[in-house]
Order: C-alpha cells, then structure tokens, then sequence
C-alpha cells in the first residue's frame, strides 16, 4: 500500500483503503480500480491523496484452473460440443484469445449443467 | 423489394422518439453553459423518470457507495453526461419494447442487449475507462437496428431470420442479403436520429466492424467484444444463437490480457441476473406507455 498524491493518481490504479469525503462520506469502496471518472470526484470533493494498493500493478485475476475438474468428464464433454456449435463461425482455433472465450463458456456451461442436476450426486448411486 | 435504407429512416419518424424530457436533458448536456439546477428541474418535471433514475443509482447493480438522494446529487455526483446515459437505460426499454411473436422475441433480444451491456461496463472496468456508463448504454443499444427493422419492415425482418435458419447464416449476412443493409447501420441513423452523442453513435453503428470507426474506435471495440461474450455465454439471444468472429485489431486495442477473460464471463453472468431484474422485469407490456410520447414541451 502507498499513500498516492491526488496529481500522481491514475486510472488503472487500485485503491487500497475506501476513500471518504471531509465530511466522512464514503466515496469509494478500497479495492475499486480508478477511472477518470473518480478522479474528477475526488478534484471536486477536495480529496489530496489516496492509499493505492501495490505490489503486482495487476488487479488479481482469479485463476480459474480449478474449473475443469470439479465437473464430471461426461457434462464437459456435452458442454464442449454445445458450445462449439455456437462458436461455428467464429474461428476460434485461428486466435488465442477466442480458443480461450470459448473454453470459458463450455466451462461455465457445464457448470450450471451440474447444478441443474440437482445435489451433488453420489458416486455410484442410479437414483437421479 | 425491402425498403431501402432512406426509406427506412423516414419510418424511423413512425417509431417512438426520446422522450421530450430526454431531448431537453441532451441540448442541455450538450450546452457546455447548462448548470445542474437547469438540468435537475427538467428532469423532475418527470416524476416517473426521476424515480427511476433514482432507484437505478441506489440499486446495489449500480454500486454507488452511498446513497443518493436527489437528482441535483446525481448530477453533482456523477455528472451530467453520466445522468444523461442513465435516463437513457431507465428509457429505452419500454421506448422500443415490442409484442412476443412466434418467429421473433423482442424480449430475448434485450436479454442479449443487457448482457452486452453488462459486458461493455465489465470491460471498460478493466481496462480503465473513464465512463462506463456509457458504453453500458452502448451495449443496450447496439441491435436497436433490428427492432426497428422488425417495427417497420418486419416481413422482411422475419424473411432475414428465415435465411439464417435455412441457411445457417449470421443474422448481419442474411440482412445484408435481404436489405442490402444491416442492423448497425440502421442503428446509426437511430443514434442520429435521436441526436445520441457522436461516440456513442459510433460504438453502436461500428459493433460488427470496429476496425471503421473513427471517433469512438476504443468504444466500438468494446462493444464488438461485449457482444461476443454475451453471445458465447448464450445470454438471451441476438436473433442467430451463432457467435460472430473476433476483429483482430479490436481486440489488440483493448490490450486485455487473455487470462483476465475467466473472471469477466465470471463476473458477466452474475451481473447480468441483477441488470436483468433491474432492466427488464416489469410489468410485460404496458399498453398505457403511449403517455410519454404526448409528453410534448
């Protein structure tokens, strides 16, 4: 955390602590990434400096690794397909960042698939 | 033959316009001398929009920190040209909401607009742009073209969807085929129409070909990507269930990095149930709406 002079603030950056008025107003929550738009805010309410978060100029990214195999093989499999369909013209294998959409969207749809599936099913159990 | 796109324009002048209120908040946003005590006293002449605007400020969807009381605060507070996109959202719905048809569903139209919008804001979010809200207003627009096109030609609307069944077309090619024109160009000469900032205008006239826009060529290329991630996850639909392609340079200009895609379609899909509710679910046709059209200064 670094305490920011209002001039050397700049949209991208993250706040480390809320930012409150004089009058102890909150403005914005610590965490929200800057926007021009607050730093107008803080010119017209006399804010002079901020706490921005530091270390990793990055906001964090949750990793979504995890993802894959907390889904059974089989709803993954019918997702994959299901989406590929909707991705037929988008040529996805051509380009990193569509292979990437597409393999989030098959990911997010299987899993609602599971949870349409009601409770978590026990291994080996035939009743649905 | 389809009406050619002049033609179209002229029905455009059938179609409901602005509100009077949201016109005079436009002279006025645009009027560099307008103060918020002008501004505030025109929009409260409309009591039914003041209180939405201000429920949409104080909704937790929106995120505001704290509460928001009056709409000289809001103008305070946010700014006019941010107010100005707002009264748009709380409007436009109802503006152009048309009938449930078999072959057509406006409504899943503006579910797919929503999440487009949800992902405009997502993605100027992270990329620090300076005003969400207006490429959240983006996103609600960007396939205006198509109602207008169902309004007003809607026999060759419904032949245009034919072909993309038939032939499993993109919707934007089988109109181009039909009209020999798209949805977004009809959505410019809405924007025009309705004297929408230029920027604005532009994100939504350039959303399928960002890489033609001059003034507004981050905005256009967000809104190209939002409607690639509303579409990829499947969030109402945009008349084709298909995803289009992603223009090269748009996407470079964005300079995303690809990992930061889990968390926004993470974060799209949450959102996108809270604009929903906010946006959409009202009473489902309101016959009585044709009050705000008389609504003439």
């Amino acid at each position: 955390m670094a305490r920011v002079l209002l001039e050397d603030l700049k949209p991208g950056m993250s706040l480390g602590k809320p930012v409150y008025t004089l009058q102890g107003v909150l403005l914005i929550r610590g965490g929200e990434v800057l926007t021009e738009r607050h730093l107008q805010m803080f010119r017209s309410w006399g804010i002079e400096e901020a706490d921005v978060a530091t270390g990793g100029a990055e906001q964090t990214e949750t990793p979504e690794g995890g993802g894959e195999q907390a889904v059974p093989a089989g709803l993954l499999a019918s997702a994959q397909a299901e989406i590929a369909h909707r991705f037929r013209h988008a040529d996805a294998d051509a380009d990193p960042a569509m292979t990437e959409i597409r393999r989030q969207a098959a990911l997010r749809l299987a899993q609602h698939k599971r949870l349409q599936q009601g409770p978590a099913p026990l291994p080996a159990q035939e009743t649905a | 033959m389809a009406p050619r796109l002049e033609t179209i324009v002229q029905h455009i002048g059938s179609l409901p316009t602005l509100p009077s209120v949201l016109l005079r908040v436009n002279d006025l946003v645009n009027n560099p001398k307008s103060s918020a005590l002008q501004l505030s006293r025109v929009i409260m002449e409309d009591q039914a929009l003041t209180v939405r605007l201000l429920r949409l400020v104080n909704s937790p969807f929106y995120g505001f920190p704290r509460r928001i009381a009056t709409v000289t605060e809001a103008l305070t507070i946010l700014g006019f040209n941010q107010v100005r996109n707002l009264l748009l959202t709380v409007t436009v719905v109802d503006l152009l909401g048309a009938e449930e048809t078999a072959d057509f569903s406006p409504m899943r139209l503006w579910q797919h607009s929503v999440g487009t919008a949800v992902a405009g804001s997502l993605i100027a979010k992270r990329i620090g742009h300076e005003d969400r809200e207006e490429l959240f207003v983006a996103g609600l627009l960007h396939d205006v073209g198509k109602l207008v096109e169902f309004q007003v030609a809607r026999k060759f609307f419904l032949q245009a969807l034919q072909v993309v069944k038939v032939r499993d077309l993109l919707l934007r090619d089988a109109e181009q085929e039909v009209f020999g024109y798209s949805h977004d160009q009809v959505g410019r000469l809405l924007g025009e129409q309705w004297k929408l900032p230029v920027r604005l205008g532009e994100a939504i006239a350039c959303h399928h070909r960002p890489d033609l826009a001059q003034a507004a060529k981050r905005e256009a290329a967000i809104i190209h990507l939002a409607d690639i991630l509303s579409r990829a996850l499947g969030l109402g639909s945009g008349g084709d269930d298909a995803v289009p392609p992603l223009s090269l340079e748009a996407w470079q200009r964005l300079r995303l990095p690809e990992a930061s895609l889990a968390g926004l379609m993470k974060e799209l899909e949450e959102q996108y149930e809270e604009a929903q509710g906010l946006l959409l679910q009202r009473a489902p046709t309101q016959p009585g709406s044709t009050e705000q059209l008389s609504h003439v200064s």
